[in-house]
């Protein structure tokens, strides 16, 4: 049904890319320190970071710290710290919620079921769009049925995966690693 | 020999009546068959005539209640409850006799002597008294006998294993509780024609004090519990559930009239089915007048009325409601509003009145208005520091809970937080009046049945889903702030925070939130202002965020744990450099207003 593999990369305009290294807690009066530190507790192993991270999120921080910090989560999954991934794939704004659930469906093939199924069924069409990207990524029979429910009662984005499908079928699957697509915030 | 055996025979035939009626029997016959009453059996210009018989410490007096004039009077020392036809009255008197006189005149017709060790209860239909009586012998626990009126002849009498209620008359049946069972016996012979088991005197503790015929129908029971006697099932109409503790069991002795007869339930029948329509209730020196729901239970004010003494009998005849007060005066007033049409002055003291006269004029129409101040005068019921008004205080809160409108339904919620009450002191009157709030307010609000808000509560546990009919939430957000149930504050909790909710339903859900004014949703509110307070999109696309920060700070004021908590949560959003700018100004100005340590407040 679906082209070859579709890669997503999310181009942001505030997250910062430097986190290598967690760095010291400095006062957060900027979106980058609070970047910095739940990166740096994300990528810190145990509880006391996971357990700091956890009550920081639920303080609430601004979109584009949580988006930075679900692209790192989406690097390297902690499984442990999936709560706070799910919570977020129920923020109000697309692009956070569209982070989360190309974190969540990351973190193996079980919660990319999950993840491809609360994409399917979201209000929003970019999301929903996700979906079908993140089936190509993590394809399961669960996926496939998620999909296909979606497409019967999306009419337009079942022709826009079918023109995709045509355009793309003789692309090389390692230059679509290369495609970026930009998801738009939707008002 | 033979004749001696027909004299016999004949003797032993009609003699069923000389056999005890059993504690316990097979249920037979139909008391709905037996029992067949027209609707025009009382004589209705007799009746008519109204007629007060006070009962004073060693005296009665009848006291016509239009004219005021005292019709006559006795030197009588009543000691139960009189009873009247549309000729007569009878007064229960000392020595257990029943004094029999003429209620236009009031000759005294003749005395009957009863057996037994204490008067249960009387009841009279011409050409019959019926009386039930307390007896120790063995086997035998009560008597029920009847007279002729004429003549005053012993009619009949049966023992009975069973202790008895009292009983009712109509037609040619006398019908009457004998332990867990209804009895009805023909008046002319005493014959058992039927027998009814109650199931939920021996199951839910049903007292069957007495019967009760109204309009074709029959029901047992006392106080605020009866039950439909040819209902198809035997289910127990509970009316004001929750106030059966005001209303106290008389028991199997009639000791006449008591302080306990100051509080007292009325119910006007509805005419299409035999069901409570109407009430009204007496509690010492206030009466509220009340529609009832399809379940019994109080629905709407309809007036209130107070006295300085007390109101020791009450009875609505025709479209007049007749009060008797403790020192004798008289009060009539109008059935639909409740405004006072007549009063007359008293004499003596009374310990109790019989009221007699026209039957209660059926309201043909249930939608009449309700007099304009009932919402007021319920108010102010509720600000009275007498603690005798403690049972009609319990109902005025809950008619001013069951308000659509949800300023009304703040008095209640104050009363329940201990923010206003009558009572100055922590009195036990005070503290069962705040208790009932408590406990009333985590019940349903506003007017709608019970099927119409678990259909608005399904309707609101669906979720926002691409696939589903859009559908539009604001209707039925705005109907949980006329009428809903607890449970709607999960759900419009689960909407609050759910990302498919639209900006629109959002502000709507918030403002709910703030009207329902429950507690259960503060963490959902705190947790929404948190997650949005430094996203300068969400934060500001709608006024919902700063609607919910508000009503967070409202609760934040109080000292409960909770309240301490949302403090907490929005000084750190007062104090994050991040957070969007207006929200912060809001959160800053309202914590700087709170007070210090907060109001002793329980949160509902």
């Amino acid at each position: 049904m679906t082209p070859e593999a579709i890669c997503l990369a999310f181009v942001l305009g505030a997250a910062a890319s430097g986190h290598d290294r967690a760095a010291p807690l400095r006062p957060e009066t900027e979106v980058a320190a609070v970047s910095a530190h739940l990166i740096a507790w994300l990528r810190e192993p145990g509880s006391t970071s996971a357990d700091a991270l956890r009550e920081r999120v639920a303080r609430g921080a601004p979109p584009a710290a949580l988006i930075a910090m679900l692209d790192a989560f989406q690097q390297a999954p902690r499984v442990e710290l999936l709560d706070v991934v799910q919570q977020l794939a129920s923020y109000r704004r697309v692009d956070v919620r569209a982070r989360a659930l190309v974190a969540w469906a990351a973190a193996g093939p079980s919660h990319s079921d999950r993840a491809i199924a609360a994409a399917a069924t979201d209000m929003a069409p970019s999301i929903r769009r996700l979906a079908l990207a993140l089936s190509q990524r993590h394809p399961s029979a669960a996926a496939e049925v998620h999909v296909r429910e979606m497409l019967a009662h999306d009419a337009a984005l079942a022709a826009e995966a079918a023109a995709l499908q045509d355009a793309t079928a003789d692309v090389d699957e390692a230059a679509l690693d290369d495609e970026i697509i930009v998801l738009e915030p939707e008002s | 020999m033979l004749r001696h055996a027909a004299m016999l025979a004949l003797v032993l035939g009609t003699g069923a009546c000389a056999r005890v009626l059993p504690a316990q029997a097979p249920a037979h016959g139909s008391l709905r068959a037996e029992a067949v009453v027209a609707e025009g059996d009382v004589d209705a210009p007799a009746a008519a005539l109204p007629l007060v018989v006070m009962v004073e410490r060693d005296r009665v007096v009848a006291v016509d209640p239009i004219h005021g004039r005292t019709r006559w009077s006795l030197p009588l020392v009543v000691t139960g409850h009189p009873v009247a036809s549309a000729y007569r009255v009878i007064l229960p008197v000392r020595g257990q006799q029943l004094v029999v006189v003429d209620r236009d005149s009031g000759a005294i017709e003749r005395t009957l002597v009863l057996p037994g060790e204490a008067l249960t209860g009387v009841a009279i239909a011409e050409p019959w008294i019926v009386a039930t009586v307390l007896e120790d012998r063995p086997g035998v626990r009560g008597q029920i006998m009847a007279f002729s009126t004429e003549d005053g002849d012993r009619l009949w009498r049966r023992d009975t294993a069973a202790p008895l209620g009292v009983p009712e008359v109509a037609g040619d049946v006398a019908v009457v509780p004998a332990g867990e069972q209804i009895v009805a016996l023909r008046l002319r012979s005493g014959r058992e024609l039927a027998r009814l088991d109650v199931e939920a005197a021996g199951t839910q503790g049903l007292a069957l004090e007495r019967v009760a015929h109204r309009r074709g129908a029959w029901f047992a029971g006392a106080g605020t519990r009866w039950v439909d006697l040819g209902g198809e099932t035997d289910a127990t109409h509970e009316l004001l559930a929750g106030h059966d503790d005001v209303f106290h069991a008389t028991g199997r002795i009639d000791v006449g009239h008591s302080d306990d007869e100051r509080v007292r339930l009325w119910l006007r029948w509805s005419d299409v089915d035999a069901t409570p329509r109407d009430a009204m209730v007496l509690a010492r020196r206030a009466v509220v007048a009340m529609r009832l729901d399809g379940q019994g239970q109080p629905l709407r004010g309809r007036w209130v009325h107070s006295e300085d003494e007390e109101i020791v009998a009450m009875e609505v005849l025709g479209d007049r409601v007749v009060l008797a007060r403790e020192d004798g005066a008289i009060v009539v007033l109008d059935d639909s509003d409740g405004r006072v049409v007549r009063r007359i002055g008293g004499g003596e003291p009374i310990r109790g009145a019989l009221v007699l006269g026209a039957p209660p004029k059926i309201r043909r129409n249930p939608r009449l208005a309700d007099s304009p101040r009932v919402t007021a005068d319920l108010h102010r019921l509720l600000q009275d520091p007498d603690p005798r008004l403690l049972p009609v205080q319990r109902i005025a809160a809950d008619l001013l809970w069951r308000d659509d409108d949800v300023e009304v339904r703040r008095t209640v919620l104050a009363l329940a937080r201990g923010q206003s009450g009558p009572h100055d002191a922590a009195t036990d009157a005070a503290d069962t009046l705040q208790a009932h709030a408590q406990r009333l307010i985590a019940t349903r609000w506003g007017s709608a049945s019970r099927e119409e808000l678990a259909a608005s509560l399904a309707q609101l546990r669906r979720r926002p889903a691409f696939g589903r009919v859009d559908e539009d939430f604001t209707p039925l957000v705005q109907q949980t702030v006329r009428s809903a149930q607890p449970e709607v504050t999960a759900e419009l909790t689960a909407l609050l925070l759910h990302p498919g909710t639209s900006t629109d339903a959002l502000v709507g859900i918030v403002d709910a939130l703030g009207a329902i004014d429950d507690a259960a949703a503060l963490a959902a509110l705190t947790t929404f202002v948190q997650r949005y307070h430094a996203d300068a999109i969400v934060a500001t696309e709608s006024r919902a965020v700063q609607a919910a920060a508000t009503i967070v700070l409202r609760f934040a004021a109080g000292g409960s744990p909770a309240g301490v908590q949302a403090r907490t949560a929005l000084r750190a959003i007062a104090d994050d450099p991040l957070t969007e700018p207006a929200l912060r100004t809001v959160i800053v100005r309202g914590l700087a207003s709170l007070p210090a340590d907060g109001d002793r407040v329980s949160a509902r």
